[in-house]
């Protein structure tokens, strides 16, 4: 569904990402994982339009695209939630996921499927945390995305909250979706990712099930220390 | 030729005094002071009122500083202090206050110009066929002397470090000990004051009016955005820069565009290099 | 009857309508977009000197000349946004002060067409007398009038409509907005053009009004009174800045007896309210 083939960004003379491939298919979950410095959040930006690279190509559906800024890449089906969820506030929570999309019933939908139907009329800046990263959800569900992918889904939750947004993720997968999971907290990401990816330093070092990539010697070496 | 360099040189020292105190405050508190030019025009006129009165030429020097000084800390305690968050409502601020004291200036010390008796009349030559008046010498001499006191007390004294301490990061400065709240007043204060060096230093040679408070600190913001906002040598190079196009400017192509230069060179830097010369990347 | 119909009042409601279109215009821009701009006093001597020009030098008429200054104002806003698409906050606002003071400058300076300082003499909207000076004051009261209501109407339906929240997406967080698909460099530069021109058109009539115009006109104080006017009636709302600008102009006229002081006295009640009330009168808590 979304490809991304040797991306290579330089940021004042320090390489970030060093010919990055990436590959993720409809209806896939793909966690992506490195130590801090990795270039993850690069690597994330220049997927969703956000940095263009030095070189490499991104397709879509097998077609080559070019992602001038955010709104190209939403406009092509590439939805994103942020790390820190980010609200239209001054918007309702209605409001927030109309902005995506002008279909009244799929924003009705969307709102369903995350469980924010009955707050659809409140101050998008009167949610609490797993109700924002909810409404993060919603709204990038409302763009119809081909791909969507999450920044760091897991910061700031409880051990139950987790398990509820690991949950939602999961659901994701039967509406077809493409999903590119970048985080650090990696409990949920073995357990619902078909595959993962590990960067380090700018490059890919591993590439496979959460089973191959557990086991990987050079994916313990750099998290080294870190028990699963 | 050589007295447009020289005059440059001259002018660009000013510049660079004028604009250094507001580039301080930059770096400090993300915020372009619009009011800058207000206390350069405060302290001209205190300046001339208090040596007519006959208190003497340091002296009266001093007092001048100190009163753009208090006005500095008055405006940054009374005023900023509780938006400082938001830069865009501090900056609107600031431009109100611009108006609110050069309207006053105007009722307190009349349309009239300073009339400032320090003027030292004559002229130098200082190269063969290339003289300069004394009080261009005198007032670029001292501008020059302050720009590098300034920049080394920024550099080594305590004070100093804890400016740029607090630019950086208040929370790790806090950590050293430093307060943050109040190191931001003193600053305040020291960039007003600067403002205010720049205006006794300068009045002897251009007329100050109660109005001029806009046109310094323009030409002060554009000086501090070319060199980089919170760098004290971006001030140095890009007034001196200014100074010098100004000045060239002036004698090779029309004396009624010189201030063009300032917002040409602004709106370059802004658009192709926002940082200047010496600023943080954006 | 006479009271109400005298010159002056009518004067003076009139500079109030002319106020309140630039509040409003520039309200939509800053308060409403998020982008503050400081070049809107400048659209305005833009306006009234193309038209001023297309009219004295070219002898075309009113009705011509108008909208080519609406239409310059549009151009140049439009341009002027493009160019300073990734410029925001101070750096937006220092390259939109730059750009209308070297405006101003180049005014000034070419005084062989402009007249420089000196200001220029503008075709009045009637050159005949014979109507009589109440007439004509009332003739263009109603005429910016007609201008103010229909901007107001206008920027209710924007608001309301898709676009409207987009423009509210933006404000309040520009990267957000465009991770959702809505085209943020196209609506800015859209607001820009808009706004200028509206700005143009507004600047342009008083021109005609006035009878003279000066470089005065694109000044900062100029901009300073339209901030203020935004500002205390409550940047962001749709009434807002028309309440602050009719307000502000019938405080100015009320101060005139104060001779020299009420300009300051006028700019040190803007500066309490933004100091101790900054959303303005009818602005909600942020």
């Amino acid at each position: 569904m979304i490809r991304c083939q040797q991306i290579r960004i330089s940021f004042g003379g320090l390489q970030v990402l060093k010919g990055v491939d990436l590959s993720v298919q409809e209806g896939e979950v793909l966690g992506l994982m490195g130590p801090n410095g990795a270039g993850k959040s690069t690597l994330f930006n220049v997927l969703t339009g956000v940095h263009s690279p030095d070189s490499g190509t991104i397709f879509l559906k097998d077609q080559v695209v070019r992602l001038r800024n955010p709104a190209t890449a939403a406009a092509l089906g590439i939805a994103r939630t942020f790390q820190t969820p980010r609200p239209l506030l001054g918007l309702s929570v209605f409001e927030n996921v109309a902005v995506a999309t002008a279909d009244h019933d799929l924003a009705i939908r969307c709102l369903q499927k995350v469980g924010l139907q009955n707050q659809r009329d409140r101050d998008s800046g009167a949610l609490n945390l797993m109700d924002r990263k909810r409404l993060e959800v919603a709204r990038a569900l409302a763009l119809r995305p081909k791909a969507l992918l999450l920044d760091e889904a897991m910061a700031g939750l409880t051990a139950v909250e987790m398990e509820e947004a690991t949950s939602l993720i999961c659901s994701l997968k039967e509406s077809g979706v493409a999903v590119v999971w970048v985080e650090h907290v990696m409990g949920p990401l073995f357990r619902t990712c078909d595959r993962i990816a590990v960067l380090d330093q700018g490059r890919i070092i591993c590439d496979g099930t959460p089973d191959v990539v557990s086991k990987n010697p050079e994916v313990l070496r750099v998290y080294l220390g870190e028990e699963f | 030729m050589g007295f447009s360099l020289l005059n440059g040189l001259v002018l660009g020292s000013i510049y660079a005094v004028s604009a250094m105190g507001l580039s301080l405050i930059a770096g400090l508190m993300r915020l372009v002071q619009f009011s800058h030019g207000e206390f350069f025009v405060l302290a001209s006129y205190c300046f001339a009122f208090l040596l007519r009165s006959g208190i003497g030429l340091i002296p009266s020097l001093l007092l001048s500083l100190l009163v753009s000084f208090i006005a500095g800390v008055l405006t940054e305690r009374l005023l900023l202090s509780r938006a400082e968050s938001d830069h865009n409502r501090s900056m609107m601020m600031t431009f109100i206050l611009s108006i609110v004291l050069s309207n006053a200036f105007l009722i307190f010390f009349g349309p009239y110009p300073v009339q400032s008796e320090a003027r030292i009349d004559g002229s130098i030559e200082i190269f063969p066929g290339i003289s300069m008046g004394s009080q261009r010498m005198v007032s670029g001499a001292i501008a020059m002397i302050s720009f590098l006191m300034f920049y080394l007390w920024v550099r080594f004294t305590r004070m100093g470090r804890a400016i740029r301490a607090v630019a950086q990061d208040p929370e790790v400065a806090l950590s050293f000990g430093i307060n943050p709240v109040r190191t931001r007043t003193l600053a305040f204060g020291i960039s007003t004051a600067l403002a205010g060096l720049a205006g006794v230093v300068l009045s002897p040679i251009f007329p100050v009016v109660p109005d001029s408070g806009a046109q310094v600190t323009l030409t002060a913001i554009s000086v501090m955005v070319i060199g980089g906002m919170g760098s004290i040598r971006g001030a140095a190079v890009a007034g001196l820069l200014l100074g010098l196009a100004e000045s060239l400017g002036s004698h090779y192509l029309s004396t009624r565009y010189a201030p063009a230069f300032g917002f040409l060179f602004l709106i370059l830097t802004l658009l192709f290099r926002p940082r200047g010369l010496y600023g943080n990347r954006v | 009857m006479e009271t109400v119909f005298n010159p002056y009042i009518l004067h003076v409601g009139i500079i109030g309508l002319y106020y309140a279109i630039l509040a409003s215009s520039w309200n939509v821009v800053a308060g409403m977009t998020g982008f503050a701009t400081y070049s809107h006093a400048a659209f305005a001597s833009l306006g009234a000197y193309v038209s001023a020009l297309i009219t004295l030098y070219f002898g075309l008429p009113i009705l011509i000349s108008l909208p080519l200054a609406f239409f310059c104002g549009a151009l140049f806003g439009g341009l002027l946004g493009k160019l300073s698409l990734r410029l925001n906050g101070t750096y937006l606002a220092l390259v939109t002060l730059a750009f209308s003071e070297l405006f101003r400058l180049f005014l000034t300076n070419e005084d062989q067409w402009t007249r420089g300082a000196l200001g220029l003499k503008v075709p009045l909207l009637w050159s005949d007398s014979e109507n009589g000076v109440v007439a004509q004051k009332i003739a263009a009261l109603m005429i910016f009038g007609v201008v103010l209501v229909s901007l107001m109407i206008f920027i209710r339906r924007v608001r309301r409509s898709r676009t409207g929240l987009h423009l509210r997406a933006i404000l309040s967080d520009e990267l957000a907005a465009a991770s959702l698909g809505v085209q943020t460099e196209k609506l800015r530069v859209w607001v820009f053009s808009a706004s200028s021109a509206v700005a143009s058109l507004a600047g342009a009539l008083y021109g005609h009004y006035l009878g003279l115009i000066s470089p005065e006109m694109g000044s900062l104080s100029q901009m300073f009174l339209i901030l203020a006017m935004t500002i205390l009636g409550g940047m962001g709302t749709w009434l807002g800045p028309v309440i602050g600008a009719l307000g502000l102009e019938i405080l100015s006229e009320g101060l005139r007896d104060f001779g020299q002081h009420h300009v300051f006295l006028y700019a040190l009640v803007v500066l309490l309210v933004f100091r101790w009330r900054p959303q303005g009168l009818l602005g909600g808590r942020r």
